[in-house]
């Protein structure tokens, strides 16, 4: 799998609870090179152009991954972001700017499938980064929340249709995507939130 | 004070009582008082008048101290609930966001020893994994108590019909093989809010967990009955039935019994409906029937009628 200078590949994983950053350090060793960071503000002092992937904890004490990913975006870095979270996703996320939704708890393999997905993402032109941004929001959110309470959702409804119609411009970049294509990836996000 | 508010904290019979001997007492006393010490007829009905409306009066003070006395107590136990609720509601948050984080961590660790051990090695911590998840899905399910609004789940209503058939829909397409079978009316209003539609979920979902067979072979029946006083959700399945053993821990309600995550799942629905004003029964004989009974929003006959799936708005 994968290309073999995966060693070259910065992780950034930031996190308020240092137990979970030893786990994901201890997880990642060895294929990406994985700095940490313990706080919002720690992270945006260690960002910088070698980062390629940012695995961010959406609640912190001060400043929130939420903030974090605004200021980082606000800086110009279009690094790929999974935001990683205990909390519940509301239409709130449709405005991120987000790659991928991780939420807790969740399995060594599925951080590992999250990175390497991102990782490869740089490969892929902006529409299909966009679609997979819009894909992760779209089952983040169905895998909380019932078809009765999203249906009336106008944020959802629209993320939808932008989603429809990015699936059709992006056809043939899509062709392209590597074995886990994004489709089976929605499928199994749905699935796993049951 | 506190002598008049022990005197108005007596209970409801002791204060009747006592309001009947002063009553009979004052009568008999204040006429033969009124008798000895005046002689003139006019005088006698005038003073009778005036003890008469001393009476009203001394009456009327005393439902006022003893209906504000007891309204200050179903205030404070009012206050008192609620702050216990909320507290037991935030101590559950931290409890529940601790255990998942941490468990997380140790799953995660199990997880990385797993994947260097020989292939004799690792039974033992799949075990250890196959555990773990089960924490981690217990956890997960009590969230919901976590989005449970006491106050707006009594207030409100929804169409129980259109939250089974998107449940069910979702299901089915999860579970793909599983065939659940729909006979309900067009709409059915109740108390109650989205979080129905948990409970919907839940009873279904039970009946698939548990179904032993070839999953196809998983059939699940659903029905709504509309009566004057309550609407009927009727969820039966051909699966093999719940355990008695855990059947009878629920309904002791003995939560302390109910370890296993079905057990979190049946509690869950029982909590649920009863804070929506509903009830659950669950019988098991051959497969699964849960009953669920719930308040209708208004009489049968004022009913709106609901918006059907089609009318789904679109965004341009």
């Amino acid at each position: 799998m994968g290309s073999s200078k995966r060693g070259d590949i910065a992780v950034l994983v930031v996190d308020d609870e240092p137990s979970i950053l030893q786990l994901f350090t201890a997880s990642l060793d060895g294929e990406y090179r994985v700095i940490t960071a313990e706080s919002g503000e720690e992270a945006l002092e260690l960002l910088d152009d070698t980062i390629d992937v940012v695995l961010l904890d959406r609640r912190m004490p001060k400043l929130s991954g939420s903030q974090v990913l605004e200021q980082l975006r606000k800086r110009g870095y279009d690094v790929p972001v999974a935001m990683l979270t205990a909390v519940k996703p509301g239409v709130d996320i449709v405005d991120l700017g987000f790659d991928d939704y991780l939420e807790k708890p969740v399995s060594v393999t599925d951080v590992r499938d999250c990175v390497e997905r991102l990782a490869s993402l740089g490969r892929y032109d902006d529409v299909v980064r966009e679609y997979y941004a819009l894909a992760s929001k779209v089952s983040a959110l169905e895998a909380q929340h019932s078809t009765s309470e999203l249906r009336d959702e106008s944020q959802y409804l629209e993320l939808l249709d932008r989603l429809d119609a990015i699936k059709e411009d992006a056809g043939s970049s899509l062709k392209e995507m590597p074995d886990a294509s994004l489709d089976q990836l929605l499928n199994e996000r749905t699935i796993s939130s049951e | 004070m506190k002598r008049l508010n022990d005197l108005l904290a007596l209970s409801p019979a002791k204060f009747a009582i006592g309001y009947l001997v002063f009553g009979v007492v004052w009568i008999t006393l204040s006429d033969r008082v009124v008798a000895t010490m005046v002689e003139s007829e006019a005088m006698v009905t005038q003073l009778q008048t005036l003890k008469g409306w001393l009476f009203v009066g001394l009456s009327a003070s005393f439902i006022f101290a003893l209906a504000s006395v007891r309204e200050r107590q179903i205030d404070l136990w009012r206050n008192r609930l609620e702050t216990a609720t909320e507290e037991l509601q935030v101590l559950h948050r931290i409890f529940r966001h601790n255990i998942s984080n941490d468990m997380m961590v140790i799953r995660g660790y199990v997880e990385l020893v797993h994947g260097e051990l020989s292939n004799g090695h690792k039974e033992h911590l799949e075990v250890a994994i196959q555990k773990s998840d089960r924490i981690i899905d217990m956890s997960e399910k009590l969230k919901v108590i976590e989005s449970t609004d006491l106050e707006t789940s009594i207030e409100t209503s929804v169409d129980l019909c259109r939250i089974i058939e998107d449940e069910c829909a979702d299901l089915e397409w999860e579970h793909a093989g599983v065939s659940i079978d729909l006979d309900i009316p067009e709409f059915a209003k109740v108390r109650g809010d989205n979080i129905l539609s948990y409970v919907v979920r839940e009873a279904i979902e039970n009946s698939i967990h548990h179904f032993d067979r070839e999953i196809w072979e998983c059939d699940i029946d659903v029905s709504v009955q509309k009566r004057i006083d309550e609407t009927v959700v009727r969820i039966s399945d051909n699966g093999p039935g719940i355990p008695e053993n855990e059947l009878i821990a629920y309904r002791q309600g003995d939560e302390q019994q109910t370890t296993h995550t079905s057990g979190v799942g049946l509690w869950l629905i029982k909590w649920l409906c009863g804070i929506c004003g509903g009830a659950v029964d669950i019988a098991s004989d051959e497969g699964t029937v849960v009953t669920l009974r719930f308040q209708p929003a208004t009489p049968l006959e004022n009913v709106a009628p609901a918006v059907t799936t089609e009318q789904v708005p679109q965004t341009p």
